[in-house]
């Protein structure tokens, strides 16, 4: 289904403005949004373009991923990892080489334009080719499904390797915590003997 | 006026340059997560103009779309993992502290 033009236009330069955000944005939670309005709008783009089971993939995959995240980030131990100083970006750096990058990319796909047409290919090919194409073609969804889930299953188990506390951690954030205590304890106690020792000083004059 | 596999590809070019200005520019690694997760999309977009602007063949481009969409939110997580060792490990949110980090 070829999408309509003025929705296509609309769509994509949103799509720009959001992504402009996400990578633009001081604040990170700002630019959390930011990514996420990138992927609902990318949806929708999909939505227009008549790929409508893409459109659920789209929204569903991510929206699990950063849901993880988000309750990762919930955590005591990890609210300065979201909230930490802003650090200032390497745009002169960065700015030249998008540029460039961006500037030979879309120089080079707008002069290719209807040159993307794939037909002309699979039309062209021998009748024998032909169908053995299609086979492969039309079983490349189940494939792509199945190594989905395996990329999906070793990433929750890598993940969770990675990122999980060890048994040295948690013993060493104990003992931290210990002397954290330790430390208000006694600070608590100077701070009552202080109090103490001014209390008479006060009454004899 | 028509949409075709042209503008689809000139769109899918911008995201992945602004996805290349946030790898280089950001200096947070979840903004550089985020960046990688734009580069991710970009041919996302390519692949939904080149199935469905051209009306020929099965949708093959969804597939691939769909596994690049699901391999970029695997990416992002474990990316986003390591950012958590990271943090624990040196107390920094910052992509130049990976340097600190011993074997």
């Amino acid at each position: 289904m070829t999408p309509n033009a003025v929705a296509f236009y609309a769509v994509a330069a949103l799509i720009v403005l959001a992504a402009g955000a996400a990578v633009g944005l001081p604040s990170l939670r700002s630019a959390g949004y930011a990514g996420g309005a990138v992927v609902v709008l990318l949806a929708v783009l999909e939505l227009i373009s008549g790929a409508y089971e893409l459109a659920v993939v789209q929204v569903v995959v991510p929206g699990i991923a950063a849901g993880g995240v988000a309750l990762v980030l919930r955590r005591d131990a990890y609210r300065g990892l979201i909230s930490g100083p802003i650090l200032p970006g390497r745009f002169w750096i960065a700015a030249p080489i998008a540029i460039g990058v961006g500037a030979v990319t879309v120089v080079t796909v707008a002069l290719v334009d209807a040159g993307w047409y794939p037909g002309n290919t699979l039309v062209n090919l021998p009748a024998l080719v032909q169908p053995a194409l299609i086979t492969v073609l039309h079983y490349r969804a189940p494939y792509a499904l199945a190594i989905a889930v395996v990329v999906v299953a070793v990433t929750l188990g890598a993940g969770l390797v990675i990122g999980r506390r060890s048994g040295d951690e948690q013993s060493l954030d104990q003992l931290l915590q210990q002397r954290r205590q330790r430390e208000e304890l006694a600070r608590r106690r100077r701070e009552d003997r202080e109090q103490g020792r001014r209390r008479p000083a006060r009454d004899d004059s | 006026m028509t949409i075709g596999p042209g503008q689809f590809a000139v769109l899918s070019a911008a995201v992945f340059a602004v996805g290349i200005y946030g790898v280089l520019a950001r200096r947070h690694p979840l903004g550089v997560a985020m960046a990688i997760g734009l580069l991710f999309a970009a041919p996302v977009v390519a692949l939904v103009g080149f199935t469905h602007a051209i009306q020929v063949g099965p949708a093959s481009g969804d597939a691939l779309a769909a596994f690049t969409i699901v391999a970029a939110s695997c990416v992002c997580s474990i990316g986003f993992a390591l950012i958590v060792l990271l943090w624990r490990r040196t107390g920094r949110a910052d992509i130049d502290a990976l340097g600190d980090l011993e074997a």
